[in-house]
């Protein structure tokens, strides 16, 4: 769990731009300004080039906090 | 090799990677897009793209479905941004979805005022752009349909094919650019098939954010654009240095024999004889081609002219240096018979040695990472990118004819006498006209390129020069024939009027290489001061600019009765008895078009 979150972070990170101590567990599109409607489709791709997964549509417009994506990556793993 | 790309997330960490670089020196260019769809996610591929290409990409994207809005009004954000490159970015499902999803349904009048529709919009489109802003423009073309209508039984339809009305539709838009200055396509048709259409679209993606693209198409766009900009930023090179052993043949002529190289029909000569044919191609496009080999110069050239099955016969190549001196100095002994820089140089030689010694020793010459396997030189060379163009003149095309008449013309040379006598006997013929929509692409091409002989080595862009030309500046171009044959338009001057009116000053004043002490420089200059006195004017005002290159024409100015009235600036009183005349050897039409 906490190697994921630590993943997620850093892909995160890297994606919006933003410093990874700026991310935490409760980080969600509410608390993070950069994470817009745009970077969202940018960390959407991300998460599927890095965990190699597939993100189904309706998935794609839920995971708007970083909880719901560790969420997701635990019940999908790769 | 060449359909490697990075991954999304290999993207992403690179582009933070040149952000974080200090890149001073390196050449910004601000990139505008407009388009029927959602752009923003191309950013980190062109920021990546461009960076490989040691350019700095400054991407804007326009509201998408914005384009008319954007570029109608001169205040528009599009217009503030002040874009080097615009991209414009339509697609038919969103422009004439009709011809993609009720084709079936379409009449063919139907299907022709559809397409006379769309070429008309691409027409007012770059005419909106052109009134307000000079930056070139790359316009994508259509791909082919996802799904053609009619199915596997879309080609027997012919002309009434969904594929041909395309093909149609792109050459049309081709043409169309080909109508105004510096407008490009982007071929996002070939940009689909390399990538595969099916693998090219992300219909999920489109659907929540009317991004269309699945991470290799953006890839790949940003690689075309990337190409295309640095092809139009950076002078192209024009000479394609070649090893011969384990280059063009396999195996060593010198060990194997002529009978035993690899070089034919079959594994593996036949790889090395596909190489030789993408060689020639090159050469074809005006592309100079030298040998660099070590190697008895007797029986390597024994090979390249009696093996059947060698392609780039020695009177086919420009130059050549078979022999055991290190190819640094050989490469340097070409450029100077040649008159070409050794950064107009790629260098292709299989052996990883002579390529870090043409690296370490000639820097100014791009050395290709020659790949182990013969049957990846195509794409190594041809990927390189160092052949790219946007536009091709057809002096490009003609260019390896003049150079090999160029080697009779020495050969004739060593018959003469005197400089005069031998000039008399080439019995040259210069034509001078004012600069035309037909020259200008050239003149432009001669801007970008010459080094040499250029007083003030300006890189004006055509669009300015253009403007210039609109606003009342003269322009006048030059070209050469002689009894060897046509030299094509090898001078370019552009003058502009001074604020004191009867001042006139030397924006561009160059020559190219090719025709160097022919003394055409005398016309060209003649010829621009009768029209510039003709227009009222009585002095003429010019900068040298010194840089490495152009130290050939540092004395031209003085030699034609220039007085210096500042460091390298000067001025020449023109009147009816100005000492400036034809070269009597030279016969002279004037408005020649």
């Amino acid at each position: 769990m906490n190697d994921l979150l630590e993943k997620i972070r850093q892909l995160m990170a890297l994606t919006l731009g933003v410093p990874p101590d700026s991310i935490t567990d409760s980080t969600s599109t509410e608390t993070l300004s950069e994470w817009t409607s745009l970077q969202h489709l940018n960390l959407i791709m991300a998460i599927e080039s890095e965990f190699g997964v597939f993100i189904p549509p309706d998935t794609t417009l839920e995971l708007t906090s970083v909880a719901k994506i560790v969420e997701f990556l635990e019940s999908n793993p790769t | 090799m060449s359909f490697r790309f990075r991954t999304h997330t290999e993207y992403l960490a690179r582009q933070r990677e040149l952000e974080s670089e200090e890149r001073e020196s390196v050449d910004q260019v601000r990139m505008a897009f407009l388009s029927t769809i959602t752009l923003e996610p191309l950013a980190p591929y062109l920021v990546v793209e461009l960076g490989d290409r040691d350019l700095s990409a400054v991407p804007w994207f326009g509201p998408f479905g914005q384009i008319e809005q954007q570029c109608l009004r001169d205040d528009s954000e599009f217009y503030r941004f002040g874009p080097d490159v615009i991209v414009v970015w339509m697609r038919l499902e969103e422009i004439a979805e009709d011809l993609l999803y009720r084709f079936l349904s379409l009449e063919a009048e139907e299907r022709e005022s559809l397409a006379t529709r769309i070429e008309k919009r691409f027409r007012d489109l770059f005419a909106a752009i052109r009134q307000r802003s000079q930056a070139p423009v790359v316009v994508a073309n259509f791909a082919p349909p996802d799904y053609p209508l009619g199915g596997f039984a879309d080609p027997h339809f012919l002309e009434a094919s969904q594929g041909a009305l395309l093909q149609r539709l792109n050459a049309g838009i081709a043409r169309i650019a080909s109508q105004f200055a510096q407008c490009a396509i982007l071929d996002f048709s070939r940009i689909v098939a390399e990538v595969g259409l099916p693998a090219s679209y992300d219909a999920r993606m489109f659907s929540l954010s009317r991004m269309p693209f699945s991470s290799p198409a953006l890839a790949n766009s940003a690689r075309h654009l990337a190409r295309i900009v640095r092809a139009m930023r950076v002078p192209n090179r024009k000479c394609l240095a070649l090893d011969l052993d384990n280059t063009l043949w396999g195996g060593i002529v010198g060990d194997d024999g002529i009978e035993g190289i690899q070089l034919g029909e079959d594994y593996p000569g036949n790889l090395f004889k596909t190489f030789q044919k993408y060689v020639l191609s090159l050469r074809d496009s005006g592309i100079l081609l030298a040998i660099v080999s070590k190697n008895e110069e007797a029986t390597a050239l024994d090979a390249m002219r009696n093996h059947p099955d060698f392609l780039l016969r020695p009177d086919l190549i420009a130059a050549h240096r078979i022999n055991w001196t290190d190819k640094a100095t050989n490469l340097r002994e070409i450029a100077a018979e040649l008159n070409i820089g050794l950064d107009s140089f790629v260098f292709f030689d299989d052996n990883p040695v002579e390529r870090d010694w043409v690296r370490r020793n000639c820097p100014e010459v791009a050395v290709i990472e020659v790949p182990r396997h013969p049957h990846q030189y195509p794409a190594a060379l041809l990927d390189s990118g160092h052949f790219d163009r946007v536009f091709v003149t057809d002096d490009d095309r003609k260019r390896n004819q003049y150079y090999s008449d160029d080697t009779r013309r020495k050969q004739h040379l060593q018959g003469t006498s005197t400089l005069v006598d031998f000039l008399s006997s080439l019995e040259m013929t210069a034509s001078l006209s004012e600069v035309t929509a037909n020259s200008l692409p050239r003149c432009a091409q001669l801007v970008a390129k010459t080094n040499q002989f250029n007083l003030t080595t300006q890189r004006m862009p055509l669009a300015e020069i253009e403007k210039k030309l609109s606003d009342g500046s003269i322009g006048i171009c030059l070209r050469l024939s002689d009894k060897f044959g046509d030299l094509g338009l090898i001078a370019f001057a552009l003058s502009s009027q001074m604020a004191e009116a009867d001042h006139w000053q030397i924006d561009i004043f160059l020559l190219s290489c090719r025709a160097f002490d022919r003394s055409v420089e005398t016309a060209l200059l003649k010829s621009l001061s009768d029209r510039i006195l003709e227009r009222g004017g009585r002095f003429l005002r010019s900068d040298f600019v010194p840089t490495p290159r152009n130290r050939v024409c540092a004395r031209f100015l003085p030699d034609h009765g220039f007085q210096e009235i500042s460091t390298n600036s000067w001025i020449l009183a023109l009147d009816e008895s100005n000492s400036l005349k034809f070269p009597e050897f030279l016969t002279v039409l004037e408005n020649d078009e």
